[in-house]
């Protein structure tokens, strides 16, 4: 019967040859010869060698850590930066918000107008793209009639009275 | 020849914290992947994974190469900040246990289906007497079989002598034999 230290010896020299060749599978070898070990052993070492693999990581995960490692990696990062606001609102490119007295009633009237203005031209847009029904215009000449016989009839008693008056 | 294979890219990190990243490419599969045996939970892998490259980029200022046998590589030091952190991750899934990744699923398939089945069978048992075994043999294995570390890193790692690297691995290799033994004597006629 083998010591342990002495098998654990040869275990360790078998699986460094093992190790030291790139592919799995059935492997010729020089360093340690196979009968040297324990069967059973090296069965167990050239299963775990052939299933035991590395695993990596999502993609996903992979480069959402190196953001973040790359975020942390700025001068900086982990204090926070605190940007100066300017004292002064002259020296800042931005312009100034605040409008002269005088100039609210100005624009809010211009603003209704350009409203009304705005309203007016839709619906003259909308009548022309609008053609106009068969209904639509049988209605209009109705219309025009019954005023040019209120007109007739108007002008006819006129010449009625007229001609009373006259008698 | 560097006594560091990692020495340039350390310096080169320490200089510019934004080159940490070329460190990380080289080392995250193998810090997840460690982690994954361990935890035998993709989430809690990652978290580990998060913790320890964030730990080590704050911490590359304090690393200090050491010339002993390789027991002071940026490698060895990355692994120890992964083995604390997955200690505590460990405690801490303990507190609040979830599911365990069945890893013998997740082997590649063999080109042989009726070896892929044999395989299959044994990469299950020899993973259920890996995940029984003690921690120190279990990250002895795994840092030996998948990370293929030399053993004078795994006992820089683990902090223990080479010796007994050696003797952790071969105890856990002898029980996973042993297991295998047993099985292939169940397959057998009486």
């Amino acid at each position: 019967m083998r010591r342990p230290e002495e098998e654990a010896v040869q275990a360790d020299a078998y699986l460094e040859g093992l190790l030291a060749r790139i592919p799995t599978g059935p492997l010729p070898l020089a360093d340690v010869a196979p009968e040297a070990l324990d069967p059973d052993l090296r069965r167990a070492v050239d299963l775990l060698r052939a299933t035991l693999v590395r695993f990596h990581p999502s993609f996903r995960f992979e480069e959402s850590l190196a953001a973040r490692l790359r975020a942390e990696a700025l001068p900086g990062a982990t204090e926070g930066t605190l940007v100066p606001f300017p004292a002064n609102a002259a020296t800042t490119a931005v312009p100034a918000l605040s409008t002269p007295r005088g100039r609210g009633p100005l624009l809010v009237g211009g603003a209704i107008a350009s409203g009304f203005s705005l309203a007016g031209a839709a619906l003259v847009a909308w009548r022309l793209a609008r053609p106009s029904s068969p209904f639509a215009r049988a209605v209009r000449a109705a219309h025009r009639a019954r005023r040019r016989t209120a007109i007739g009839r108007g002008a006819a008693i006129a010449a009625r009275l007229r001609r009373e008056d006259l008698a | 020849m560097p006594f560091d294979v990692d020495r340039a890219a350390v310096e080169d990190a320490r200089r510019d914290p934004r080159r940490f990243e070329a460190l990380y490419r080289r080392y995250v599969a193998q810090v997840y992947s460690f982690a994954l045996y361990e935890l035998r939970d993709a989430h809690a892998a990652e978290d580990v994974t998060e913790q320890v490259f964030l730990r080590a980029l704050a911490g590359l200022p304090r690393f200090e190469e050491r010339d002993v046998d390789g027991a002071g590589t940026f490698r060895v030091w990355l692994f120890r900040i992964a083995r604390n952190t997955i200690s505590n991750e460990r405690r801490r899934l303990r507190r609040h246990p979830t599911g365990p990744l069945e890893l013998a699923e997740l082997v590649p398939a063999a080109q042989d289906v009726a070896s892929e089945v044999v395989q299959r069978d044994a990469a299950a048992r020899a993973w259920k007497v890996i995940q029984g075994l003690p921690a120190d043999r279990r990250r002895a294995l795994v840092l030996r079989f998948v990370h293929e570390l030399p053993t004078a890193e795994i006992a820089a790692i683990l902090g223990r002598s080479e010796g007994a690297v050696r003797v952790l691995i071969h105890r856990a290799l002898r029980a996973v034999a042993d297991e295998l033994g047993r099985g292939a004597g169940r397959g057998r006629p009486a």
